[in-house]
């Protein structure tokens, strides 16, 4: 089943303070560790019956490990004489060891530092060892991932545990505290790698913090305790609120390929606010997040930020004087200008390559939303262009209302006057277009003018889909086949929409998009030289020159990026096509201006493979130049069990003629014509010769974006049409 | 400053090659841009105040950048409780480096640390100079002349005085243009070496070991006379022994706890073969490998109630466990020292750095049979390529004995036979693949290693060889507990996209495995190709002819046979069927230099065969 995200949880804005090495048995460190013992046995007894269980119920006996019993104990502390928000975690689990892998997995056994860590071993007799972690050695690398826990140090340990065996069961615990300056957000999924028998999550819950929470798909919700919860001493306080998770026999969850892990996983979601922070209104603990306080707080934050960094690309853009100018086209500018502004600084501040490559190969926004959000619409504001802030929950998280955490929404702006939404900026987003994670995507809109309001109205809206024709993958391939029965193939690929999005940054490794950009935009000018640029050409009636750009694109840091970006494309290459040898490649349009947005690239390459001899004849993996398809396993096509989910429908277009030496006939090319058509997708094939070219159309769709569990079967005809086309071969007699 | 640590170190185990000259430690990601322009080494032996002989090494280092902007230049030192680490100077001013433990997989726990410390080359040149004492002059590192890299000019500059007779043994020396100067002063003799535009070749496939390509050299001080006093040292094999054993004497090993399991495992065994193989196996089963390296316990091995107790050791303890059990028996069971194939050299140079590995070797009937209970599944009589035709040092008493372990090429066998019949435009019928030797010991190791559920999921996988055409069912359960037999499996299968029918033709293609097809041209490449194991891969497949059908063309035979590899793929009609015959062998795992252009050569008649087709034509 499922995917799950990560260990158990994972944290924004952690900020660990304090950590204590675990090997200094000093007397500072022997008191620490007796304080937390004493607390993880006040939190979960001394008598834990979740922790008696020794048996692996009969329905996981073919598992590699069980986990018996899992608790978490999670404490958010108030702490006024440090005035630090801190948070102490207890934390439990029983794993049954029930073949060598698992025996090998826990032989070396990893823990991070803590206030105390113990680890007992029980025999199948029900004897038990202790393990003595005095022996164990700091390791800073290749901690297995069910080790791995982003919540708290980095620091880990590892023992070799003596005499492990199948059958042994590991107890281990651990108590550490964390404080966080700012907010805590927990994404906690509730099933792994391992079945769970039985476990417990526990959120105590100080009355000076906020904290909001909800299960999702098909985890329990969590229920308040009327006892109330642990205070900073350890004790049971009815103003500490209780927040309680508890599951038994929770399967053990797989990756499937397009799945959403917040739509399918079963999960927690957590978010605690220190004190003075409140998103939602009187409830300090509830499972209904104020969006729209969350909205207003966000934006205040930003506004923060904004005030000085507007300052400079405020001032270029009035230099524009985009007052008068056509909507679109002032909105366009003002948003290049945010990208290469991002750009400029990065050079302006001489940092490394490795920045600009970064910069440039993240296919993420740069800014966070909010702050790109208030930056846009204020200097839209500056060119008299009214708009309106949005926030939105990208499809793939689900709903708005299922927002729970500060970092799950998107914000953007929407120019009413036109129609249009702008998006975070990144390397490649292209002004005016909704990238295909926000498609489809739901959320609420509020006119910028009236943003301090204490009334203002929060309009619902629901970001367009594309359609099936804005997203199309289409190959035009020539090739011919030569004397030695090489193939020159020459490759003009066409990518729009979600396509020029996810391979932009595979094939724009050149910097010409950048320096159109930068011209359109004048970021190379002072703002003096485009106000005295602006005026001579008011007084020449001329189209604008400009000077040479002052970025400096010759330089080792780009060709270093150029060059590591060549290696990227032609590894691409060679997954997709059997190249031998790789020849020229060049950008025709780079998708990041004009009405189509069409990425088009064009490239050569010969190959030594495709045709080969048999006997007197030819073979020609003919098939095979589709390029790679998707190759499902049988796991795969017979196991699925979440809903299948990508961003948008798409097709993908091959149209390819093959020149095949005068005289010869392509034999066998019935097999290649297919025909697979279902309400889900199709994979359609024909393929002729007509005189010594063969030709081939292929065209495969997925004709919607979410489908459920039970129509995978039509996905699979269609997908397995695809592959068995690139399995075929043709005989050139 | 100076860094210190205790005394002793550590070198003993399956994976380790470190050298102080070599920094294997570089972070830097525009390489090419950094050159070291001159690399000068001094080394040199002396008395310390407790009359004990040390050694120092001197590093002068000059880097050249030639990039834009500003990069790292990294350089990190190898030391442990045997050396230390000080006069570390950046441009002639003292810099602190930074410390850290070396972790690498396979060695749970090592107390060899990094010292490494940066400079940074901004339109500056750098230079670096520190010293490494050698506190104990058995463990002086190898000298290698290549470093992370490239470089102009090296020197290095030994300075042996006349009361040590120091052995320098140059090693893979041929064909390079390292210079050597000797010059007698009077209290000393001076040899100097010399070489220039010294490139570290990046190699990624095929990977040989650095002993084994790059020239480097060793230094063994075979006694010291002071104070009118000889003081032995490494003279000889027997010297290094004698350490050696004095180490394995102060075990402290008790047998007490083993002798009930002993007794348990001997019970119903009446032969020798099936006693020894009884405590052999058990080890192995029971028995974790885990690589430690620390102190002294780099060299000697952990007792055998300790291991026993703890269930799991590094290759010492696990044959001083062995060892021990087998004496327990009544046999006679020795410790054995032995450097794995990834060393060069032999015994004849009495150095640390000669073996890295212990085994057991138990004498029946005078003969040794060597024991290495880290390879699980290993049956009694298989010796893992990796120390095949290696001198064996085995304990004998005050003596030791040097024995070379049995060659046996043809050991590491998979066998696969299927018979197939062309039905419905598919490929189907059943097959049986075996695996022995150390092909089945590295199989069923990683099977065991892997979730039970996932087991049969590989083994489809396997003999499918990853080909989505290919259908595999397999027959029977996988046996992980009997070693003592080949890994059979008996299978159905079902091979799709093998038939083209043109109707009054059929294109057939029994191939599925395509051995070596996705080999790369070995190019551009000055060292030997490591393919990493002596194997035979056979393959015989029937193909029953179709009914209506006759035989019009089988594809061109290949008969490859050399000293490096043999390469034999025929199609042959006998009666109405085609019998498919597949041998390949290699002979030898490292492919010289001068073989790259023949290998190329073969690698493409394979790709050609493996293209060709049967055709049947209709009757």
């Amino acid at each position: 089943m499922k995917r799950i995200i990560g260990l158990i949880l994972v944290i924004a804005f952690v900020f660990p303070q304090f950590a204590y090495a675990q090997k200094k048995k000093d007397r500072n460190r022997r008191k620490i560790e007796k304080k937390a013992l004493e607390y993880y046995e006040t939190v979960f007894g001394k008598r834990n019956k979740m922790f008696t269980l020794s048996e692996i119920p009969d329905e996981y006996k073919d598992e590699s490990k069980v986990v018996l019993a899992q608790q978490v104990h999670l404490a958010l502390l108030r702490n006024t004489t440090m005035n630090t928000n801190s948070t102490k975690v207890a934390l439990r689990k029983r794993v049954y060891l029930n073949d060598e892998a698992a025996v090998n997995e826990f032989s070396e056994f990893f823990y991070q530092n803590s206030d105390v860590v113990g680890v007992t071993i029980i025999k199948p007799d029900g004897t038990k060892e202790t393990v003595d972690l005095d022996e164990a050695v700091e390791v800073t690398s290749d901690v297995p991932k069910f080790y791995q826990d982003r919540f708290h140090s980095d620091d880990y340990y590892k023992i070799a545990i003596a005499g492990l065996e199948v059958g042994d069961i590991v107890d281990y615990y651990k108590v550490f505290n964390e404080s966080y300056l700012r907010n805590i957000e927990l994404l906690i999924p509730v099933a792994s790698e391992a079945p769970i028998v039985e476990q417990e999550i526990i959120f105590d819950i100080d009355k000076l913090w906020t904290a909001y929470y909800n299960s999702f798909n098909g985890a329990a919700q969590m229920k308040l305790d009327p006892k109330g919860g642990f205070d900073m001493k350890g004790r049971q306080r009815k103003s500490v609120k209780r927040l309680r998770f508890t599951a038994k026999n929770t399967a053990a969850v797989n990756d499937e390929r397009w799945s959403f892990d917040r739509l399918d996983a079963p999960l927690i979601k957590f978010m605690a606010l220190p004190p003075g922070v409140n998103y939602g209104g009187d409830d300090k603990v509830s499972n209904n997040l104020d969006k729209k306080k969350m909205f207003d707080n966000a934006l205040s934050f930003a506004s923060l930020y904004v005030k000085t960094e507007k300052r400079d690309i405020g001032k270029r853009v009035k230099a524009l004087n985009l007052v008068n100018e056509d909507i679109d086209y002032a909105a366009e500018i003002i948003y290049r200008m945010l990208r290469v502004n991002t750009l400029r600084k990065v050079d302006g501040d001489s940092e490394t390559a490795e920045d600009f490559s970064y910069y440039l190969s993240r296919n993420s926004r740069e800014l966070p939303g909010e702050i790109f959000a208030v930056l846009y619409a204020e200097l839209l504001k500056s060119a008299e262009i009214s708009s309106d802030i949005v926030m939105v929950m990208p499809k793939s998280g689900g709903d708005l209302s299922d927002v729970v955490l500060y970092s799950e929404p998107t914000f953007g702006v929407y120019i009413p006057s036109t129609k249009k939404y702008y998006w975070p900026v990144n390397s490649f987003s292209v002004p005016g277009k909704t990238p295909s994670y926000l498609q489809g995507a739901n959320g609420f809109k509020v006119d910028y003018a009236k943003i301090s309001k204490r009334k203002k109205n929060y309009a619902p809206c629901t970001v367009g889909m594309s359609t099936i024709d804005d997203n199309i993958y289409e190959v035009k391939m020539k090739a011919i086949v030569g004397d030695d029965n090489t193939l020159q193939v020459d490759v003009n690929m066409l990518l729009t929409g979600y396509y020029r999005n996810v391979y932009s940054s595979l094939f724009l490794y050149n910097t010409n998009h950048l320096k159109e950009e930068i011209k359109m935009t004048r970021a190379n000018l002072s703002v003096r030289e485009i106000k005295n640029e602006i005026k001579q050409a008011k007084k020449r009636k001329k189209k604008k020159k400009f000077d040479e750009l002052e970025f400096n694109f010759n330089n080792s840091d780009w060709m270093e990026y150029n060059k590591n970006k060549k290696e990227l494309f032609e590894n691409w290459l060679e997954s997709e096509y059997e190249v031998t040898e790789i020849g020229d490649k060049s950008v025709v349009e780079n998708g990041m201006s004009g009405e189509s947005n069409l990425l088009h690239i064009q490239f050569d390459f010969t190959s030594d493979s495709y045709v080969n001899k048999a006997g007197p004849n030819l073979v020609f993996d003919l098939g095979k130049l589709i390029g790679d398809q998707v190759e499902l396993t049988e796991d795969e096509i017979n196991e699925r069990e979440s809903d299948i989910n990508f961003h948008v429908a798409r097709s993908i277009v091959n149209t390819i003629s093959v020149e095949i030496p005068e005289g010869k006939t392509a034999r066998g090319l019935d097999q290649l014509n297919m025909n697979v058509v279902n309400e889900i997708g199709e994979f359609v094939s024909t393929v002729k010769q007509v005189d010594n070219i063969i030709q081939i159309k292929t065209i495969k769709k997925y004709k919607n974006n979410s489908f459920s569990t039970d129509q995978w079967s039509k996905m699979v005809e269609f997908l397995e049409a695809a592959f068995q086309f690139t399995e075929k071969k043709v005989i050139l007699k | 400053m100076a860094i210190k640590m205790g005394h002793n170190k550590v070198l003993f185990s399956l994976v380790i090659c470190l050298c102080f000259v070599f920094n294997g430690y570089s972070q830097v990601t525009n390489k090419d841009k950094i050159r070291i322009q001159s690399a000068e080494y001094e080394l040199e032996f002396y008395l310390n105040d407790e009359d004990e002989v040390n050694a120092e090494l001197r590093v002068f280092k000059k880097y050249v950048y030639s990039g834009i902007g500003e990069y790292g230049i990294s350089e990190s030192v190898f030391f442990d409780n045997t050396s230390e680490v000080k006069r570390i100077r950046k441009n002639g001013k003292k810099i602190k480096p930074i410390i850290s433990d070396y972790q690498s997989r396979g060695i749970f726990h090592s107390d060899l640390k990094i010292c490494y410390f940066e400079g940074s080359a901004y339109e500056e040149d750098i230079e670096i100079s520190y010293t490494k004492v050698f506190e104990d002059i058995k463990h002086v590192d190898p000298f290698y002349f290549v470093d992370a890299y490239d470089v102009r000019n090296v020197k290095l500059t030994v300075f042996r005085p006349q009361w040590i007779d120091l052995n320098i043994v140059e090693w893979n020396f041929e064909d390079t243009l390292i210079e050597k100067i000797q010059k007698e002063e009077k209290d000393e003799s001076i040899y100097t070496y010399t070489a220039t535009n010294i490139e570290l070749p990046e190699i990624e496939n095929g990977k040989p070991s650095y002993s084994s390509v790059f020239p480097h050299l060793l230094f063994v001080v075979r006694s010291a006379t002071i104070r009118n006093k000889v003081q032995p040292y490494m003279r000889d094999v027997g010297d290094l022994y004698k350490w050696y054993s004095g180490l394995v004497k102060e075990i402290g090993n008790d047998n007490t706890e083993i002798r009930s399991i002993v007794t348990d495992l001997l019970k119903g065994k009446s032969s020798d073969i099936e006693k020894i193989k009884s405590i052999y196996y058990w080890v192995q089963d029971n028995i974790r490998y885990v690589a430690f390296e620390y102190g002294i316990m780099g060299f000697q091995p952990e007792s055998c109630q300790k291991v026993f107790k703890n269930k799991y050791g590094d290759c010492k303890g696990m044959a001083n466990l062995t060892k021990e059990m087998l004496e327990i028996a009544g046999y006679d069971a020795r410790l054995t020292w032995i450097g794995t194939n990834s060393l060069p050299y032999d015994y004849s140079i009495p150095s640390l750095y000669v073996d890295n590995h212990m085994i057991c070797t138990v004498m029946l009937d005078g003969k040794p049979v060597f024991l290495d209970a880290t390879e699980k599944f290993a049956d009694m009589y298989h010796y893992a390529s990796r120390i095949q035709g290696k001198q064996a040092l085995i304990e004998d008493g005050d003596n030791y004995l040097i024995e070379r372990v049995p060659v046996d090429v043809k050991a590491n066998v998979e066998q696969t036979s299927q018979e197939l019949q062309i039905l419905d435009s598919k490929l189907v019928g059943s097959g049986r693949v075996e695996l022995l030797g150390g092909r089945k010991v590295r199989l069923m190791t990683y099977l065991k290693s892997m979730p039970r559920n996932k087991r049969e999921d590989y083994m489809v996988n396997y003999i499918g060889n990853g080909n989505k055409s290919v259908g595999v069912k397999l027959l029977e359960e996988i046996d992980l507990d009997n070693r003592d037999q080949s890994l059979e499996l008996p299978y159905e299968i079902i091979i799709e996209n093998q038939i083209i029918d043109l109707g009054s033709e059929l294109y057939v293609n029994t191939e599925t495995d395509n051995t070596f097809e996705g080999f790369e041209k070995i190019e551009d490449r000055a060292y030997p190709y490591n393919l990493r194991e002596e194997v035979v891969l056979n393959n015989h497949t029937v193909l029953n002819i179709p009914t209506g059908y006759e035989v019009d063309y089988l594809p061109e035979s290949v008969v490859i046979d050399n000293e490096l590899c043999e390469l034999k793929l025929s199609y042959k009609v006998d009666g109405d069927k085609i019998n498919y015959i597949k041998e390949i062998g290699i002979k030898k795992k490292m492919i010289p230099v001068d073989y790259f252009e023949k290998w190329n050569g073969w690698m493409e008649q394979l790709k050609t065969f493996y293209s060709d087709q049967i055709i049947f034509k209709k009757l």
